[in-house]
């Protein structure tokens, strides 16, 4: 308590040297938060992106088919797989697909484009991408409208609904409602062609999606290619993205436990990290980052802190003696000047707490804009927004916070332990006047 | 042994400064009965500091030991000193006595915070001492808002709180003018008088080595005269000085 007294005390006693040191640190540490703000916030978009990207947080394939891509390495059984994985703990939305490679063509222009067929479970694609808000015309696979008609004939009821992308509509000059040809591998007969109408149009602002891409409905594309119940993939979004190890193990094993006969085939789950690998290697090189920033922080505390106390304990070289002469254990003198440095860090965090959540709050609102540096952003096949928020995480205050403590507290440590070495007389004579 | 408050044998000590030897004791001997009130006089660096700070324990002689309150001081650790400091000897410096972030109350209660001593008979010891050195009013003024004279009546407070058997004081009187000096002085004497408590200490005031009961010389880390004076009957009988 009397330690305590005198630390708090001892603060003030050059008031100015110690609320510019408190405001340096606490500065550092409110640019430190708002840095691992922007930094946590660009994760949090890149993961968010890479899931709604379609890529999803987890993925199923036959475990052969990420490195063939061969159109017959297939999952049967798709149902049965998506209403398990569906009941697995931690999964938000499951999305079954097949993939192909396709050519697509208008009657009204004679260029063939070769595009990516993915077809999906508009339903069960529509919980976890964001693909759906990017239509700028139609519906998200939809039936063509005229479907919908009580009293359409047959040949009108079967027909089938696409979703282009707004360059490739512009190339094959289709609108709602054209008819295309969508030609691609098939499982009855090496090839499979059918007619599709244009019931939607995506611009999404990449030319990956809005000038090779296409979507059509699962069940159409298991009927015209004669799939059956066959997927190519299964796409998960989880709940909370920094769990995705522990949803991968739940389910392999509930995979293990429902394929004791085989029936669900030969399946390989991955983390997105393992699907794109780049994007991982970006996100280290932010972790790298952060890294930088916290040896920044450090350095700032080393100048703060350290000449700081050491200043303070030259100053008090003299009552330090006094206070060893009258029968002060030296130990004390240490917890006495190492308190002095925590209070400082505490006022210091306190101070850059208040500033940072401030900045934080205004970045999460406003979010950061980075247009200017370029049209939008697309890595690794992922297109990325122009605007992004920084984050609010819990660990975003909480790491530089720690950083702020275990370094001033590293930093004490130093001229701490010369007080704790002085002897009472040298402090008593280098103190100036001698007795 | 144990009548003597303070014992030295044969000190002496010697600073190495590269390849200077400095002697500044070269052989003292002396005894300090209880009740005594004694000066130290001599020349600036006669030895007299040096001496203060073996006998406090603050430092350990080259040669020869010293004995407080019959105890050899030899062979104690730095904790065990620090913890005899606390118990037996008070000190009094010749200025900057006090921590600057106490008040005068907090900085008499200092020492028994230190010896654990409880709250309430705490504020009854500095109350009584802080009143016996007139400081009744300054009680929870800072040093910085305190005279000089304020200030080594504090110290003097404080050395005396844990009961000391002797007060070791350093010059006390050396950054005061003559009549806080003198005042200071009173204080001392009357303290010793009527708690029949050991003073020891260091001047180079004529006036202050006037109004000692015993005085010692010294001179190049030796004793030059030791004489008792103003009627002192305490203790045995000195040796005549060398
Ligand atoms: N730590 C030390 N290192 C080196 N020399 C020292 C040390 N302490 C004292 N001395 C020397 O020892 C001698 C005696 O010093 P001391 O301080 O005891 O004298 P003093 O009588 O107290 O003088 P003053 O009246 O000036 O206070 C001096 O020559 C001094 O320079
Ligand atoms: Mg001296």
């Amino acid at each position: 308590m009397l330690l305590f007294k005198m630390a708090w005390r001892n603060l003030w006693r050059n008031r100015r040297r110690s609320v510019l040191t408190i405001s340096a640190i606490g500065l550092g540490l409110a640019i430190l938060i708002t840095m691992v703000s922007w930094m946590e916030g660009m994760f949090e978009m890149m993961i968010e992106q890479v899931a709604r990207s379609s890529m999803g947080h987890v993925q199923i394939h036959h475990s052969e088919y990420i490195e063939k891509r061969s159109v017959k390495l297939t999952m049967p059984a798709a149902s049965r797989l998506t209403t398990m994985l569906e009941a697995v703990e931690g999964i938000e939305g499951v999305s079954p697909r097949l993939l192909f490679t396709g050519s697509i063509r208008s009657s009204r222009s004679s260029s063939i484009h070769v595009v990516k067929v993915v077809a999906v479970d508009p339903e069960r694609e529509r919980k976890m991408s964001g693909l759906p808000d990017k239509v700028v015309d139609g519906g998200f696979v939809v039936p063509p409208p005229e479907t919908l008609k009580p009293d359409a004939p047959a040949r009108v009821k079967n027909r089938k609904g696409i979703l282009i992308g707004a360059k490739l509509a512009k190339h094959l000059k289709a609108e709602l409602g054209s008819k295309v040809r969508l030609d691609t591998a098939g499982f009855k007969s090496n090839t499979s062609a059918a007619a599709f109408y244009v019931t939607g149009i995506l611009r999404a602002g990449s030319d990956a999606l809005d000038k090779s891409m296409v979507m059509v409905s699962l069940k159409d594309m298991q009927a015209v290619t004669g799939a059956g119940d066959r997927i190519h993939e299964a796409t998960m979004v989880v709940e909370d993205v920094t769990a995705v190890e522990d949803v991968v193990r739940r389910i392999e094993a509930s995979i293990t436990g429902a394929n004791g006969d085989g029936s669900l085939g030969d399946l390989a789950v991955q983390p997105w990290w393992e699907i794109s690998p780049e994007i991982k290697q970006m996100l280290d090189i932010s972790d790298a980052w952060n890294g930088i920033m916290y040896l920044l922080m450090m350095s700032i505390l080393s100048a703060g802190i350290l000449t700081t106390m050491f200043m303070v304990v030259f100053e008090r070289t003299r009552e330090f003696g006094v206070r060893l002469a009258v029968g002060t254990r030296p130990r004390s003198l240490f917890l006495g000047v190492m308190l002095e440095a925590i209070l400082m860090a505490l006022l210091a965090s306190l101070v850059g707490l208040v500033v940072g959540a401030i900045s934080v709050a205004y970045f999460v609102h406003v979010g950061i804009d980075l247009s200017s540096l370029a049209g939008g952003w697309e890595f690794a096949g992922i297109f990325f927004e122009n605007v992004y928020r920084g984050s609010a995480a819990p660990k975003v205050f909480i790491e530089p916070t720690l950083v702020v403590f275990v370094g001033t507290i590293l930093f004490a440590l130093w001229p701490s332990m010369k007080v704790a070495r002085m002897k009472a007389l040298d402090a008593i004579r280098q103190g100036g006047v001698t007795g | 042994m144990s009548d003597h408050v303070v014992e030295t044998k044969g000190v002496t000590r010697t600073f190495q400064m590269g390849d200077v030897s400095v002697h500044a004791l070269r052989g003292v001997d002396l005894c300090i009965q209880p009740g005594e009130f004694t000066a130290v006089a001599g020349p600036s660096g006669s030895g007299k500091t040096t001496l203060f700070n073996l006998i406090g324990g603050l430092d350990e002689p080259t040669e020869g030991s010293v004995f407080v309150d019959g105890k050899p001081l030899e062979g104690m650790n730095p904790r065990m000193r620090a913890r005899l400091r606390l118990d037996k000897i008070g000190f009094v410096f010749q200025a900057y006595n006090l921590i600057p972030v106490l008040t005068a109350y907090e900085n008499v209660e200092y020492p028994l915070i230190l010896k654990k001593v409880p709250g309430d008979e705490r504020l009854k010891r500095v109350e009584a001492l802080l009143g016996a050195v007139g400081l009744e009013d300054m009680m929870h003024r800072r040093p910085n808002q305190m005279s000089g004279g304020q200030q080594q009546r504090v110290a003097i407070a404080r050395a005396l709180v844990c009961d000391p058997v002797m007060v070791l004081a350093d010059e006390p009187t050396a950054n005061v003018d003559s009549e806080t000096g003198q005042a200071l002085l009173d204080l001392m004497r009357r303290l010793n008088t009527e708690n029949n408590l050991t003073f020891l200490f260091s001047t180079h005031d004529p006036m202050v080595m006037s109004s000692a009961r015993r005085l010692i010389r010294l001179k190049d880390g030796r004793i030059d005269s030791d004489v008792r004076q103003n009627g002192d009957e305490s203790g045995a009988p000195v040796p005549a000085g060398a």
